[in-house]
C-alpha cells in the first residue's frame, strides 16, 4: 500500500484574516509510490464546536488535481477572497471556527486528508462585500422552518390577549382531563389512569389559570403598550432606537422601567430523551429609564431610548443546533404586581 | 483590538474535549467491549439491545458496533420524530422507545437484524416478533475505564505533539463520588472545567 501524506500551509503564520482579505495557502502532497488520485479536493468551510451538536457548512469546494502521482513531492497553490461569514467566535457553549480541508480520493484506500484552521475577524468591508458577508446572520432564515415558528411565537407574545386565550384554554383542558381521570378512578368501577396524574394535571391547570388571571389583571392595569425597536438589523457601534408608550388604566406605582440589550448563546446537545438546550447570557447592557414613582391613570407614558451595539458584539448566528441571538428587553417593575416584560429580537450583522 | 486566537491552543487542544462530538468522533473515542456481538449478526432474526439509564454510554456502544457495519442505516430518533426506514433488513436505531409501540411492531416485521438502544428492556416484544434477543445492560463503574474514556477524548482534541491536560485516577474517583456512573454528567462537569482551564497540567474538579 502506498503512503500519501497531505498538509496545508497558510501564507500568514498567525492564521489571522479579515473579511475582504485574500487567503492564500499551499497544499503539500508527499507520495512514496506511484498512485492514482481521482480527485484532490479543497474545501473552505465553517464548523461549530462546544456544548451543542456540531453544525457545519461548506462555503466553497474545488478540485485541485486529478491524475497520476509519481513517487515524490507536489504542491498546489490555492487562494480565495474572504467575503463570507461567519466570523470566528469563541464563546462559552458555542465556538465557530473556519477551516480549509483537503482530501485525496485514492481508489481502494482510506482517503488521506488534512485540515487547518484560520481565524476570520471583522475587517474593512468594501460595500460590494457586505451582502455576502451578511449571509450567515440569516443562515437559517431560508433553510430551517423553525425560524418561522419563532416569528409566529413573537407575534403571539406581542398580543397579550392571545396568550390569555390560549393559557385559559390550556388551563381548562388540563383541569378537565385531570377531573375526568379522578372521577373515573373514584366514582366508577372501570376507572382509568392514575389518580396522582389526575391531581397533578388539575394542579398544573390551576397554576396556569391563576398565572393567566394575574397576567390579565396586569394587562388591564397597564393597558395596550407600544414597544418598538428600530432598526432591528444593525452592526456593531450602530444605535437602535426604542419607543415605549402606554396609557395606564389605573395609577401605577412603578419601581423602575428598564431596557436591556441581551446577547444569548443557545446550544442544543444530545440525542433522544437526553436532548438538552443550554443557554448562556454573554452580554447584558441595562438602561434604566425612570425611577420609582406613580404613573397617573389616563396620562400617556412615553419613553424613548437609544442603545448602542458594543464594538465587540458577535454577529447573530443561527444554525440547526447553535445560535447567537440578540434581544432588546423591556421590563416594568410594578409595586405589588407581577413585572411586565416584553422582548424584541434584533439582528446584529457582520 | 480583538485578540482572537486558535481555539484551546493554550491547552494544546483544538476544541473542548468534553463538548459534543460527531458520530464519527464518538466511534473513534469509544472505549467499549463489544466482544463477540458482531458475530451474532451472521445468524438471522437477531436483535441486540443496549439497555441503560441516560448518560451511561448506550449510544456510544451502538455507534461502536455500527462502525463495523457502516453500510447499514443508523437512525437517531428524537422526541416527536416520525422517521422513515428504508428497506435494508439490518437497522441500527438509537432511542427506539421513542417510536410508538405500533410502529415498532410494524418495523420488526420488515427487518431481519436489529441493533438498538433503549431505556426500557424490550426483550418481550422483540421475542414475540420472532427475534433472538441479546441484551447488554450498560453501566460503567470501573474507574480505569472511565479514565480511558476521558483520555481518549482529550487525545482526540490534541493540537500538536507535546503534553496535554491530564485527568488522574484521583480526579476520576472524585467524579464517581459526585456523579456515580453517569458518564455524561461527568463530561458536562469537565466541559465547564476545561472552559476555565488556563494551562496544561493536572485537571482538578
Amino acid at each position: 500500500m502506498s503512503k500519501c501524506d497531505l498538509s496545508i500551509e497558510l501564507d500568514r503564520p498567525d492564521q489571522l484574516y479579515k473579511i475582504g482579505d485574500t487567503v492564500r495557502c499551499t497544499v503539500y502532497v508527499s507520495v512514496d509510490k506511484n498512485v492514482t488520485c481521482d480527485a484532490l479536493t479543497i474545501t473552505n468551510m465553517w464548523k461549530t464546536h462546544g456544548k451543542g451538536n456540531r453544525d457545519k457548512e461548506t462555503i466553497t469546494e474545488e478540485e485541485l488535481f486529478k491524475g497520476e502521482w509519481q513517487a515524490g513531492e507536489y504542491n498546489y497553490s490555492y487562494s480565495f477572497e474572504l467575503k463570507e461569514g461567519p466570523l470566528t467566535y469563541h464563546g462559552h457553549y458555542i465556538n465557530i471556527d473556519r477551516y480549509i480541508k483537503v482530501r485525496a480520493d485514492i481508489p481502494w484506500a482510506i482517503d488521506p486528508k488534512s485540515e487547518i484552521e484560520y481565524i476570520v475577524e471583522k475587517g474593512g468591508l468594501s460595500p460590494e462585500v457586505i451582502p455576502a458577508a451578511d449571509k450567515y446572520n440569516n443562515l437559517t432564515a431560508n433553510v430551517y422552518s423553525q425560524h418561522k415558528h419563532i416569528k409566529k411565537l413573537q407575534n403571539m407574545i406581542d398580543n397579550p390577549m392571545a396568550i390569555f386565550k390560549y393559557g385559559v384554554i390550556a388551563s381548562l383542558v388540563l383541569i378537565a382531563i385531570g377531573s375526568l381521570i379522578n372521577y373515573s378512578v373514584f366514582f366508577t368501577n372501570n376507572g382509568f389512569g392514575d389518580p396522582i396524574l389526575g391531581f397533578i394535571l388539575i394542579a398544573v391547570g390551576i397554576f396556569i389559570g391563576v398565572k393567566m388571571i394575574m397576567k390579565n389583571i396586569l394587562f388591564g392595569k397597564v393597558g395596550r403598550v407600544t414597544f418598538e425597536v428600530q432598526p432591528i438589523s444593525l452592526r456593531a457601534t450602530d444605535e437602535t432606537e426604542i419607543r415605549f408608550e402606554f396609557t395606564p388604566n389605573v395609577d401605577l406605582d412603578v419601581n423602575k422601567i428598564t431596557f436591556s440589550l441581551v446577547g444569548i448563546e443557545s446550544a442544543t446537545s444530545g440525542s433522544g430523551t437526553s436532548k438538552h438546550t443550554y443557554t448562556h447570557e454573554f452580554h447584558k447592557t441595562e438602561c434604566e429609564l425612570s425611577r420609582k414613582g406613580i404613573l397617573m391613570r389616563d396620562f400617556p407614558v412615553i419613553e424613548r431610548a437609544t442603545i448602542e451595539i458594543p464594538e465587540d458584539a458577535p454577529h447573530t448566528f443561527q444554525a440547526m443546533s447553535n445560535r447567537i441571538q440578540w434581544t432588546i428587553q423591556a421590563s416594568m417593575d410594578i409595586d405589588k404586581s407581577p413585572d411586565w416584560n416584553r422582548e424584541k429580537s434584533i439582528e446584529i450583522l457582520i | 483590538m480583538n485578540n482572537i486566537q486558535l481555539p484551546f491552543a493554550h491547552l494544546n487542544l483544538r476544541f473542548n474535549p468534553f463538548g459534543e462530538l460527531t458520530r464519527q468522533q464518538r466511534a473513534v473515542t469509544a472505549i467499549v467491549e463489544l466482544e463477540d456481538l458482531p458475530e451474532h449478526f451472521s445468524k438471522r432474526r437477531i436483535a441486540i439491545q443496549f439497555v441503560g439509564k441516560q448518560g451511561r454510554g448506550k449510544s456510544t456502544h451502538l455507534i461502536a458496533l455500527h462502525k463495523q457495519f457502516n453500510n447499514s442505516p443508523y437512525t437517531q430518533i428524537y422526541i416527536g420524530d416520525k422517521p422513515t426506514f428504508n428497506s435494508n433488513p439490518f437497522q441500527f436505531i438509537d432511542s427506539i422507545e421513542l417510536l410508538p409501540a405500533s410502529r415498532r411492531k410494524k418495523l420488526y416485521s420488515s427487518i431481519k437484524m436489529l441493533a438498538i438502544t433503549t431505556h426500557n428492556d424490550l426483550t418481550k416484544e422483540l421475542q414475540s416478533a420472532g427475534f433472538k434477543v441479546i441484551s447488554n445492560i450498560i453501566s460503567v463503574g470501573n474507574e480505569q475505564k472511565i479514565k480511558k474514556i476521558f483520555d481518549s477524548r482529550i487525545e482526540l482534541a490534541r493540537r500538536n505533539i507535546g503534553s496535554l491536560p491530564h485527568i488522574d485516577i484521583n480526579t476520576v474517583r472524585t467524579l464517581i463520588t459526585k456523579f456515580n456512573d453517569d458518564i455524561r454528567a461527568m463530561e458536562h462537569h469537565l466541559y465547564d472545567v476545561f472552559q476555565q482551564l488556563q494551562e496544561i497540567g493536572n485537571v482538578k474538579v
